[in-house]
C-alpha cells in the first residue's frame, strides 16, 4: 500500500509540472439553488503582465443576471478582489448583452454561462512571490423573481517568468475584443439621442444592415424600453433613440456595444456585436 | 434642476408637441407622465374595498409608491423601516399617502385585498390606502417600470417628482443611511415652498409583473 500511495503522489506532481500553458485554476464554488459560482484564473501568472480573473456564473436554465448597465430593472454584478493588502473593483470586461424584455420593460442581461472579468494591473504581478487573490462578490439572477446572492472566494496563483500569456485559457476566450468603431457620431436633441455610423466602419460582412440595436453603457441617456429607429442611408447607419426624462448629464463620448444584424443572400441573419465610442456630432 | 429651468425645459416640450409627429423617432409615446405638468388621472380600488381617485385629492400632496412586497428592492426599505418611515411622516404631514401593487394576478408581489391588508399590518406600514391594480391601468399611466417607484403629485394636481426612492442600487441595507434620501428630501422642499433638486430621478428595482397588453 505504502508504494502504491507514494506512486500516486509522483503521479499527481508531475501532472502540475507538465500542466499544459492553457491550464486553469479555480477557486472552490458558491452554490445556491440558481447558480454555481466560482472565481477562476490562468494557471500560473507572467510578471509584469496584468492578469485577468474571471468570475463564473453558471445559472439555471431561465435565470439571468445584468450588464454593466442593467437596463430598467436590475443591477450589475460587483467583484472586489484584495490583492497585496489593495482593492481592485470590478468587472471591467463583460460579455455581449441580451435585451431581455419583460412585458415592455427592457433590461439588459446574461443568461446561462457567464464570464465577467475583472483585471489585475501589471504592476502587483511580481516573480517570485505568489498571487493570493482573496474576492467578494455580489450578483443579481432574476427569472420571474430576482434574488440576490453574494460569494467569497479565493485563489492562490504562482507568478513564473515565460508563463502562457494571460487570458490563453478557454473561459476568458469567450470574451474576446470586440472589434471596435471610433468613427461614430452622435446628436442630441431634448427629445432623441441619434448615433451615426459610417457603413464602411462596419467591416466587409455579407448582406444588408437589417437592424441594430444598441446597448449604451450609461444608463442615464436613453430610455431603454423605447423602441430604437433605424434610419439606414447610403453611407450611414443611423440609429434614434428617445432619451429619458433625467437632467441631461453632459457627455463627452458616447460608449456602448452596437449589435448589428445583416440579412445574408441565403436569407441567414447574423448578428455581429462592436465596441462603440461615438464623439459628439460637429454642430 | 431648479424648478424654473424644468418649466423652461417643460414649455419647450410642449411647444413641440404638435410636431412630435415630424420628429425623428416614431413610437414616441407622448402621453408619458412628465414633472412639471398635470399627473395622470387615476381611480382605483383600495385592500379596503373603498374607491379611491386622485381628483379626491385636490389641496393635498399625494404620494404613489408602486410596491411589490417579494422584490428584495422593496425587502431593503421595509426592513430598513425607511418606508414606513416616510409614510409616518407623511401622514402626520397631512400627505396622502398610497401604495399601489400593480403585479398581475399569480405573479410576484400579486396580493389580495386581505393579503395586502395582513401585509400593512406584519410591515408596520401606514399608508393612507394599498390601491390593487392587477391590470396595471394606474401603474402603465405613470409609467412605471419598477419597483419601487415613487411620483408626488402636488395639491394643484401637478407631477412634481418621479423615480426612485434613492440614489444607491442595491438590495443592501446598510445603503440606505448612505443614499441621498430624494422621496424624504422632495417632499420636505416641497412641504417648505422650495424647488426640489431632484425632481426627475432614476428608479431601480424589481420590474414591475404588468399583465401583458397585447
Amino acid at each position: 500500500m505504502a508504494s502504491g500511495w507514494t506512486g500516486a503522489a509522483i503521479v499527481s506532481a508531475l501532472a502540475m509540472a507538465i500542466a499544459p500553458a492553457w491550464a486553469q485554476i479555480e477557486s472552490a464554488p458558491v452554490v445556491t439553488d440558481r447558480t454555481r459560482a466560482t472565481l477562476v484564473a490562468d494557471g500560473t501568472a507572467a510578471p509584469g503582465a496584468a492578469l485577468p480573473i474571471v468570475l463564473h456564473l453558471q445559472l439555471k436554465p431561465g435565470w439571468h443576471t445584468y450588464w454593466r448597465n442593467p437596463g430598467d430593472s436590475g443591477e450589475p454584478a460587483s467583484v472586489v478582489l484584495h490583492v497585496r493588502g489593495t482593492d481592485i473593483k470590478g468587472p471591467d470586461v463583460w460579455p455581449v448583452p441580451e435585451r431581455i424584455d419583460a412585458a415592455g420593460i427592457i433590461s439588459y442581461g446574461h443568461h446561462g454561462d457567464v464570464v465577467l472579468i475583472t483585471t489585475i494591473p501589471a504592476a502587483a504581478v511580481i516573480a517570485g512571490s505568489d498571487l493570493q487573490i482573496d474576492a467578494e462578490a455580489t450578483w443579481l439572477v432574476c427569472e420571474k423573481v430576482c434574488v440576490p446572492e453574494t460569494g467569497r472566494f479565493a485563489l492562490r496563483v504562482p507568478v513564473a517568468a515565460g508563463a502562457a500569456p494571460a487570458g490563453a485559457h478557454s473561459l476568458q476566450k469567450r470574451v474576446p475584443p470586440l472589434p471596435s468603431i471610433t468613427s461614430a457620431s452622435f446628436a442630441r436633441t431634448a427629445q432623441s439621442l441619434t448615433l451615426h455610423v459610417p457603413v464602411a466602419s462596419l467591416g466587409a460582412a455579407d448582406g444588408r444592415v437589417s437592424g441594430v440595436y444598441f446597448f449604451p453603457e450609461r444608463g442615464d441617456l436613453v430610455d431603454h424600453s423605447a423602441p430604437q429607429v433605424l434610419q439606414p442611408t447610403d453611407n450611414d447607419v443611423a440609429l434614434a433613440m428617445p432619451v429619458t426624462q433625467l437632467p441631461a448629464a453632459s457627455v463627452t463620448i458616447m460608449r456602448g456595444v452596437l449589435a448589428i444584424t445583416r440579412q445574408r443572400s441565403d436569407g441567414t441573419q447574423h448578428t455581429e456585436a462592436f465596441q462603440l465610442a461615438a464623439q459628439p456630432a460637429a454642430p | 434642476m431648479t424648478r424654473s429651468t424644468l418649466f423652461t425645459r417643460r414649455t419647450s416640450l410642449l411647444a413641440l408637441g404638435g410636431a412630435a409627429a415630424t420628429l425623428a423617432v416614431p413610437g414616441v409615446v407622448w402621453a408619458k407622465p412628465q414633472v412639471g405638468a398635470p399627473s395622470p388621472a387615476f381611480s382605483g380600488v383600495g385592500s379596503d374595498g373603498k374607491p379611491y381617485k386622485l381628483a379626491d385629492y385636490r389641496g393635498k400632496t399625494v404620494v404613489l409608491e408602486w410596491t411589490n412586497h417579494e422584490c428584495p428592492y422593496v425587502a431593503k426599505h421595509y426592513r430598513s423601516g425607511n418606508m414606513q418611515a416616510l409614510q409616518k411622516d407623511a401622514a402626520t404631514g397631512g400627505v396622502v399617502w398610497l401604495s399601489v401593487i400593480s403585479s398581475m394576478p399569480d405573479s410576484q408581489g400579486y396580493v389580495s385585498a386581505a393579503q395586502a391588508n395582513d401585509l400593512s399590518k406584519a410591515r408596520n406600514a401606514v399608508p393612507a390606502a394599498v390601491l390593487l391594480d392587477p391590470d396595471g391601468i394606474i401603474g402603465r399611466a405613470y409609467d412605471a417600470r419598477v419597483t419601487p417607484t415613487m411620483a408626488i403629485i402636488d395639491g394643484k394636481g401637478t407631477l412634481i417628482y418621479l423615480g426612485g426612492i434613492d440614489s444607491i442600487r442595491s438590495t443592501d441595507l446598510a445603503d440606505v443611511p448612505k443614499a441621498t434620501p430624494y422621496v424624504k428630501d422632495a417632499l420636505r422642499q416641497h412641504a417648505a415652498g422650495q424647488p426640489i433638486t431632484h425632481a426627475v430621478t432614476q428608479a431601480y428595482g424589481c420590474t414591475i409583473k404588468y399583465k401583458p397588453t397585447a
